[in-house]
């Protein structure tokens, strides 16, 4: 009897196990366009070590205190003007945050997001113009170059407007 | 080869009470579990405590508020953000004095995910608490007085390890299963991916451009593939193989040392760093309740035979 009853909580454990599974690879990041639900992950952390082109959101510095710049420039080769831009991953996790929140067109979610990338991490210039992009590279190529093209704007916005 | 096969036969044997020892492990396993769930909640203090350091420094005005703790947005109720960690932390003293009430770890669990929903409700979710909230809500299945000495308590107490130390392994197999499937995939497709030389070495150098820069030891595998290629191989097969180790207690310890391993490598090449999980490991698996050493095994067979 007792061994029964253990036996069963154990199915009931797999069960449970194979349902955060499913709710993990359901809900889970697989893909730029899905976001997670935070309690289930699917823990797919760098899982495909592609050579070839690789595609990623990024904000690009268009004007800086209304001069603009030369070429739009990626946020990471300013960090000596923007307060915010350290040396974590937060800022690429939150630019895809605000890209999947545009494309899905929740508009509650992108203005939050917005106000929380602005408020975090483009501290230091009074004015400031930036785009959200979709961007292509090829992973060793951008490396040891820097090279990375632009696919397509997701739309430019000014700091605090 | 027959004595070596014979060797691998014993290591994966299923067995968590050697017959020798059948009485004596079953209470020594469950005297192990009975600390090893004391020492969660006290190592949880000190998240519980860093906690309210990092919260108190965040700005509410910040946040994009995870579903857990949406209801901070309700009036002005953001404002006592620091709120959270500071209850985790006292409910968490509770559990230090008086781990066996159900009711204390219930509560902790609850703000244990209360406090990590706000900790990842700043525009970026972290996976550094995910295996935390759900140890502390298995744990909560624990009887209450689970440390008692009666045959019921003591099984469940057991069974309920078995599913904390399952499902921390089985977060790996996720991991290294998806690993796999995509490495199998660009073979199919004749692409390079997981599987080719240069596969590792690309993954590095998209980790190193994303903000973080060059780190320890990526940039030397980088410019040397061959060197991390059969690495990834290797991480990829121990991470896939993770859950049945569950079950079989005497690989506990090495499976425990070889993903610490794999933590170590992941923070010195990719500056990934993950302490929580390094501590779980070392707690529930290379400490695991249920091992026992071929040592303590032939102790009890001789004392048996003693007596």
């Amino acid at each position: 009897m007792r061994a029964k009853r253990y036996r069963d909580r154990t199915v009931v454990y797999l069960v449970a196990a194979l349902a955060y599974v499913f709710v993990a690879n359901t809900f889970g990041p697989l893909g730029a366009n899905r976001s997670e639900i935070f309690p289930f992950f699917n823990w797919s952390l760098f899982t495909n070590a592609t050579v070839a082109k690789r595609y990623d959101y990024a904000i690009y510095i268009e004007k800086l205190n209304n001069r603009p710049l030369e070429t739009p420039t990626l946020i990471y080769q300013l960090k000596q003007y923007l307060k915010g831009v350290g040396v974590g991953i937060n800022l690429r996790k939150a630019t895809v945050m605000f890209a999947t929140s545009i494309l899905a067109k929740d508009s509650e979610k992108s203005r939050s997001v917005r106000q929380m990338i602005e408020r975090t991490y483009l501290g230091g210039p009074e004015q400031l113009t930036y785009s959200v992009r979709l961007i292509t590279y090829e992973p060793l190529e951008r490396y040891r170059t820097g090279k990375v093209s632009w696919v397509t704007s997701l739309g430019t916005f000014e700091k605090g407007h | 080869m027959a004595s070596a096969l014979s060797q691998l036969r014993r290591l994966v044997r299923p067995n968590y009470a050697p017959p020798a020892c059948q009485f004596r492990c079953l209470q020594r396993f469950h005297a192990n579990s009975a600390w090893i769930v004391r020492f969660f909640y006290v190592a949880s203090l000190l998240f519980s405590y860093q906690f309210i350091n990092a919260l108190s420094h965040r700005n509410p005005d910040q946040a994009y508020f995870l579903w857990p703790v949406k209801w901070l947005e309700i009036g002005n109720l953001k404002q006592l953000l620091v709120a959270v960690p500071i209850a985790l932390f006292v409910i968490n003293c509770a559990t230090v004095f008086r781990p066996e009430s159900r009711t204390f770890r219930a509560l902790f669990a609850l703000f244990a995910l209360f406090a990590a929903a706000a900790d990842n409700s700043f525009g970026a979710i972290n996976h550094g608490w995910h295996i935390w909230f759900w140890i502390s809500l298995i744990l909560v299945f624990l009887p209450d007085r689970f440390a008692a000495a009666d045959r019921g308590r003591r099984l469940t107490t057991l069974s309920i390890m078995v599913y904390v130390q399952a499902s921390i392994l089985l977060t790996y197999s996720m991991a290294g299963s998806q690993k796999l499937m995509a490495g199998i995939k660009s073979l199919i497709a004749g692409e390079a991916g997981n599987f080719s030389v240069t596969g590792f070495a690309s993954l590095l150098a998209d980790r190193m451009t994303q903000g973080r820069g060059t780190t320890v030891l990526g940039g030397f595998l980088v410019d040397h593939p061959g060197l991390g290629f059969p690495l990834f191989v290797f991480v990829i097969l121990v991470q896939t193989l993770s859950f049945p180790v569950a079950f079989f207690p005497r690989l506990h310890q090495a499976w425990g040392l070889l993903l610490i391993g794999f933590h170590l490598g992941t923070g010195l090449l990719m500056d990934i760093y993950f302490p929580t999980h390094v501590l779980w490991l070392a707690l529930f698996l290379v400490c695991s309740p249920f091992f026992v050493s071929r040592v303590q095994a032939e102790r009890s067979r001789s004392r048996l035979v003693a007596e």
